[in-house]
């Protein structure tokens, strides 16, 4: 089960929404066209793979006795344009609660000529993935180019008070329609993300009906720098009122309601836990360590050698602190409160603080989805700082950047007596400084007496997230996997795999809490770096700074850029001539792409050089002060990452003198 | 067709023990597998064979022992799995961890799901995985598993090594005097395999063992693993009925065909009238079998779509073409039955066959085994010609074999009792050629190029099935990276596609910008003419590697690029040539002025689907001759 299942499903408790009454109304039931017609496309869309005619998304709850049950229903009608189409839509999997749970099935492809092929139900498989998620699968028949495929299902499934539908796809959308159906009682809300929602409310007997459409929704692309579910139109539910509760004028699951669950969920322990926690801090006697950080640091490093945590680690038991110290395997929820006790023992003070990534969704102030406040990260208000107690590959004050650079639900405790519980601030969750991620590289170059190779003498170093895939890669890699990566190191920033001699520092996670770079030196003979044209030298120099990502060749941007941390490049290259040798076009080292706002630079990438005698010194500097661009610094952020691509590709022509 | 999976197919999963290595402390382990995170310290595995009602029932146990070594292993090693299927019944299991400090964990959480193989859409294997607790430097997790075989046809292969050391593996089969066992031991390291044989109280045990074996990776233009890792195949031949009459169980690929002839037995008895009028209207007016068998293959690659369900005994036994002609879709069995059938039903001679891609290196000869194959196609006979048609490929060319059966045995189904094995050739390298020819011309800052393209064979149908499930909207991306030449600043401003009728045959063309490639510096043009450096980085680690490397198919290619000398230059620097070759492959590069242009051209060629460990020096000596000319640069000067 999902954390966030869980703990919403402990959150949820006795919210207040059960019925009285005990009779259980019929559900909704969708239309299913006894005579089914294919539908005409315009020019436009023929020239898509497929067109979502229809997508309409139906969440129903009802009242079942004393429970509140939800049904949920999709159906979808697809017409396929082209082979991509048809391999795109003729393998179905409709994911449920559980297999046992299905209302209604059905599925049927309408062909070109009319005739309809019913799926037959004894062809409609349970799958069951490692992740514990369940899909019907089934495949389409009879497929051509220009069918269209229809399937509809309705399953239960225990209620969630919260929802995201995602309507947009890779595929356009003529139609889609979220309704939400719930007894009179039960006030819903809902909003549109990257969309403008039509939506209405009506009341239909002793239901409420909530109706979401859109319309003409384009496909949506996978694009460089940018997130992808995040800017999808999306449309988001809640419960917001019980008329028949209390004054029926409260709001329901506020985001100060959920501080004081996260509170009770992750940071309250029985006395045996404490006992246990006190144990394990004075075996290892962290409470004779001198700072706070370099506390968190060590008990950090020791949890994340120690303990496995995975969200299908989900027993019974792999929340409380006995079992997980005894075994070593804790859930997510475990892995947490064990922090949490720790740092209790040590007094040191922490919040919980619910965020997400920003490649998915967003904690919205005003809207508050439970749903989304899915990851917790805990805040240490001493410090100011971070750490991501879940993430196996990162350590404070560094944590997954894409739960950063956006707000998030900050679960401050306080107490009252005896009683300590959290209020809810929703506030920026920053990320480090750019200066704090960063890779240099140092390199000098000379050429051998040969003159056909350059001997690079080089100093990788990589500070912050900079560092993260390398240190993972060298400090979790065998031997093998070690050379390979250094290896890639080097050639990355001379072409070449000559290595001569080589030397790998700060490649542990330790080093993080320092911010002690990960540091390759080596010394590399490139020939690769070299090519003659008769007795003119021709010298690669751009490929020191290593290969980079081009954006050449764009079509229109739909979504603002968005990177994952903000971070620098910097890159300093010292040049000796051969005696007797100029180079004949130095002004092509010289770039100057800089932006700035009131703030300061925002991104830019700048390159000068000075002569000294027969040394040319180069410097660059790459940097992306900000993890969000908007749309209309997109030609200007082209410019800074094609800046970059070009000097990649500097060829200095040298000949001899005279 | 079933790709079977089970408990002991993966690499992940094989060990054994007979308590020899226990001994070994972490520290000693360490010294002999620097670098290691975890060992199997034994995996040991006992067949029982024995005879029920006349039939061999096959039960085995499996015995796991893994030790973790790196100080991070509680954190990333603890989870650990088995599978199973429909053709093997877990009988029981048990897994518990001994930690360093030498307490008994017991694992009690194990969940089972669907384990998805590669390209098949539903099938039933199973995994169920589980975490070992406690687990730190030092800890050792077991794992027993007793398993019923259901299928003693099928027996799975024992595999000695994983992506980790093993310290001990060990394979016991027993069986008792009345049936007859037989075994083949393949893999790059058989030699570090001890086998012995021992007949006690009227059994006979047969003992497979291999101590301190180095962690196998796979290198990813390596063939499948079972072309070079060690495993030992091990089959019933034949035993004695209760009157002491020998039954051949698999001794032969006729004991094989005859249980594949069974499969075949339910199906395509009655032709509906659909398929009946399909193979009328695609044949009318045609006189040939070969056009007739033509238009019946494409028919059949085109209209029916590749889709795997693989439950049970559905993973062997074709559908009916019938309902494969309704549903559209089937797997390569589902094909092999409608294509065969139609073709029949036209008057061809043709027949199903069964055929192992080249992911296997068996034969039936050698091994008279399911295990040979994982492909079912059809193959049809036209005079004394045998032509093998795979409908699972939609760009295959019909007279081509599908790139993944060349040089494989086949099973052709003859008739009730007969078959066929036949050996699939292999296209000679000169019917998969790449020409490609590029013009260029220097204008004030870029290049300006076009580019002829001439495809065959594996090429041009390589091309054919990218094309064919290519968006509209992404085929400019497609076709530029298709065309990419010089650096990534190449820029494709126009492109055109030729004739599709002929799969064998294609031609493409495309006009492009090139910026900041040739260097325009005072009164001279610099130009690295090898707009491709193929090969560059591709020496192969030799002697380190030692698994071979598998080449898709024999071709031939050849990279012409024109340059027209602009008005008022010169050529001042023309780099020399060089022809390369050796035993294993080679090269031809050359320069020339032809009158106002100067023509550059790079030859290859490859004759060979493999490449081994003894040929891998060679290959880098081709290389060592060839990386010079890659620096080399032609210059024009201002008259």
């Amino acid at each position: 089960m999902h954390i966030y299942k869980k703990l919403l499903s402990f959150l949820l408790l006795l919210s207040g929404v059960l019925s009285g009454s005990s009779q259980t109304p019929a559900i909704y039931k969708e239309e299913w066209s006894s005579h089914p017609t294919l539908h005409k496309m315009t020019d436009q869309e023929n020239k898509q793979s497929a067109v979502v005619i229809s997508d309409i998304r139906r969440v129903e709850f009802i009242d079942e006795g004393k429970e509140v049950a939800e049904y949920r229903t999709l159906h979808k009608i697809i017409h396929l344009n082209d082979n991509t189409g048809i391999e795109a839509f003729n393998k179905v999997y409709l994911g449920v609660a559980d297999n046992n749970d299905i209302v209604d099935i059905r599925a049927r492809t309408i062909l070109p000529d009319g005739k309809v092929i019913n799926i037959d139900k004894q062809n409609i498989k349970d799958l069951k993935e490692e992740d514990g998620n369940e899909y019907k699968i089934f495949a389409m028949e009879g497929l051509v180019i220009g069918s269209e495929v229809e399937y509809t299902y309705t399953y239960k499934r225990s209620p969630s008070w919260f929802g995201a539908q995602y309507m947009q796809s890779k595929f356009p959308v003529r139609e889609a329609l979220l309704e939400i159906l719930a007894p009179k009682r039960l006030v819903f809300q809902a909003k549109g993300y990257n969309c403008r929602l039509a939506s209405t409310d009506t009341v239909l007997g002793e239901k409420k009906i909530i109706d979401g459409k859109l319309k003409d929704i384009p496909a949506a692309e996978d694009e460089k720098y940018a997130v992808y579910k995040a800017n999808l139109q999306t449309i988001e539910y809640r419960l917001s009122y019980n008329t028949e509760s209390g004054n029926g004028q409260d709001r329901l699951f506020t985001w100060q309601e959920m501080a004081k669950k996260v509170y009770e969920f992750y940071c309250t322990f029985s006395d045996k836990e404490i006992e246990k926690t006190k144990d394990l801090v004075e075996a290892n006697k962290w409470g004779k360590l001198g700072s706070i950080a370099e506390k968190i640091a060590t008990v950090e490093n020791f949890v994340k050698k120690q303990f496995a945590t995975r969200k299908d680690i989900d027993a019974e038991n792999a929340g409380s602190l006995e079992w997980i110290i005894k075994n070593k395997l804790a859930s997510p929820r475990g892995i947490v409160r064990l922090y949490g006790a720790i740092f209790n023992q040590l007094g040191i003070p922490y919040q919980i603080v619910m965020t997400c990534s920003r490649e998915d969704a967003r904690i919205d102030r005003s809207f508050e989805n439970w749903n989304n406040a899915s990851d917790p990260a805990i805040y240490f208000p001493d410090t100011k700082k971070f750490m991501a107690p879940s993430e196996l590959y990162t350590r404070y004050p560094f944590i997954d950047p894409y739960w950063g650079g956006q707000e998030a639900l900050f679960c401050r405790p306080v107490t009252i007596g005896t009683f300590t519980t959290a209020i809810a601030e929703i506030r920026q969750l920053p990320l480090e400084d750019f200066s704090e991620s960063f890779n240099r590289i140092e390199s000098s170059l000379h050429l051998t007496p040969g003159l056909d190779t350059v001997v690079v003498d080089m100093k990788q170093s990589y500070g912050g997230y900079s560092a993260a895939y390398y240190r993972a890669s060298i400090s979790l890699g065998d031997a093998e996997q070690q050379r390979q990566v250094l290896k890639s190191i080097v050639r990355f920033g001379t072409n070449s795999e000559n290595i001569v001699s080589s030397k790998i520092d700060n490649a542990d996670f330790e080093s993080y809490s320092k911010n002690a770079p990960f540091t390759v030196n080596a010394t590399v003979k490139a020939s690769e770096m070299v090519e003659n044209a008769g007795n003119k030298i021709l010298l690669k120099i751009g490929v020191i700074i290593g290969p980079q990502v081009e954006m050449y060749q764009e079509k229109a941007r739909q979504f603002p850029i968005q990177i994952a941390y903000p971070h620098s490049l910097e890159r300093f290259i010292t040049l000796q001539l051969p005696d007797g040798y100029t180079a004949k076009n130095l002004d092509d080292l010289t770039f100057h792409n800089e932006y700035q706002d009131q703030a300061g630079v925002t991104m830019g990438f700048t390159s000068d050089y000075k002569v000294e005698g027969n040394t040319i010194k180069v410097h660059i500097m790459e940097q992306y002060r900000r993890t969000f661009f908007p749309l209309s610094d997109y030609e200007n952020f082209r410019k800074v990452i094609n800046s970059s691509a070009d000097f990649n590709k500097v060829v200095l022509v040298l000949e001899k003198k005279g | 067709m079933k790709a079977r999976i089970n408990l002991l197919s993966t690499l992940l999963l094989q060990a054994i023990w007979p308590l020899t290595g226990m001994s070994q402390s972490v520290a000693d382990i360490q010294k002999k597998f620097p670098g290691e995170q975890a060992v199997v310290l034994n995996h040991s595995l006992h067949y029982h064979i024995t005879l029920k009602d006349n039939q061999p029932q096959v039960q085995s146990e499996e015995d796991q022992q893994l030790m973790f070594l790196s100080s991070d292993a509680g954190a990333r090693l603890s989870q650990y799995s088995f599978y199973h299927g429909s053709f093997d019944t877990i009988l029981q299991y048990t897994a518990f961890t001994k930690t360093a400090e030498g307490k008994k964990i017991k694992v009690t959480d194990f969940k089972t799901s669907h384990s998805q193989s590669e390209g098949v859409f539903y099938d039933d294997v199973q995994e169920t995985s589980f975490d070992f607790p406690g687990i730190a430097a030092g800890a050792v997790g077991t794992l027993d598993i007793s398993t019923l075989e259901k299928d003693p046809h099928m027996l799975t292969p024992f595999y000695f090594f994983r992506g980790i050391p093993v310290l001990h593996a060990l394979l016991k089969i027993t069986f008792p005097s009345t049936v007859s066992v037989k075994y083949l031991l393949k893999g790059i390291d058989s030699a570090k395999v001890s086998v012995s044989e021992d007949h006690r109280h009227g059994e006979t045990t047969y003992t497979f063992q291999a101590e301190d074996l180095a962690a196998e990776r796979a290198y990813e233009d390596a063939p499948g693993s079972r072309w070079y890792t060690t495993h030992v195949i091990f089959y019933i031949e034949k035993y004695l009925d209760p009157s002491g009459k020998p039954i051949s169980y698999m001794a032969n690929p006729g004991d094989l065909y005859k249980i594949y002839r069974g499969y075949l037995s339910s199906i395509n008895n009655q032709i509906g009238t659909d398929l009946h009028h399909l193979v009328d209207s695609l044949c009318k007016g045609v006189a040939t079998p070969r056009e007739k068998a033509q238009r019946i293959y494409s028919w059949v690659q085109q209209n029916i779509r590749y889709i795997a369900f693989e439950q049970g005994m559905e993973g062997f036994i074709p559908r009916d073409a019938n309902l494969v002609c309704n549903r559209r879709f089937g797997d390569c069995k589902d094909m092999s039955s409608i294509l065969t059938t139609m073709l029949k039903l036209a008057g061809v001679d043709a027949y199903y066959t069964w055929i192992g891609t080249r992911k296997l290196p068996y034969t039936y000869t050698e091994t008279p085994l399911p295990l040979v194959d994982n492909h079912m196609i059809s193959t049809i006979r036209l005079g004394q010609e045998y032509i093998f048609l795979d409908a699972t490929d939609p760009a295959c060319a019909f007279g081509m074999p599908s790139v993944g059966i060349q040089d494989k045995q086949a099973m052709l189904a003859i008739d009730d009792t007969a078959y066929k094995l036949l050996q699939v050739p292999i296209p000679a390298a000169g019917l998969s050629r790449v020409t490609d020819t590029t013009f260029l011309e220097l204008t004030d800052q870029s290049l300006k190029g076009r580019v002829a393209l001439d495809l065959t064979g594996y090429y041009s149908m390589g091309f054919l099935d990218m094309l064919s499930y290519l968006q509209d909207k992404d085929k400019e991306k497609r076709m530029s990276a298709m065309f990419h030449r010089g650096s990534n600043k190449f820029q494709l401003d126009s492109f055109s596609i030729g004739d599709l009728t002929d799969k064998a045959h294609i031609r493409l063309s495309g006009q492009f910008t090139l910026r900041d490639y040739a260097k325009h510096i005072g009164s001279d043009w610099y130009l690295n003419m090898n707009l491709f450096k193929f090969y560059e980085h591709e020496e192969i680690d030799y002697p380190k590697r030692r698994m071979p490397i598998e080449f898709d198919f024999y071709n031939q290619r050849k990279y012409v690029v024109v340059l027209k000398i602009p008005k008022g230059y010169h050529i001042s620097y023309m780099p020399a040539g060089k022809t390369f070759h050796n035993k294993v492959w080679g090269f031809d590069m050359s320069y020339e002025k032809k009158d106002n242009a100067l023509v550059f051209s790079q030859e290859f060629d490859n004759d060979r689907l493999l490449l081994n460990a003894d040929q891998f020096s060679d290959w880098n000596k081709v290389l060592e001759n060839l990386f010079p000319l890659y620096k080399e640069s032609i210059s024009l000067t201002q008259d």
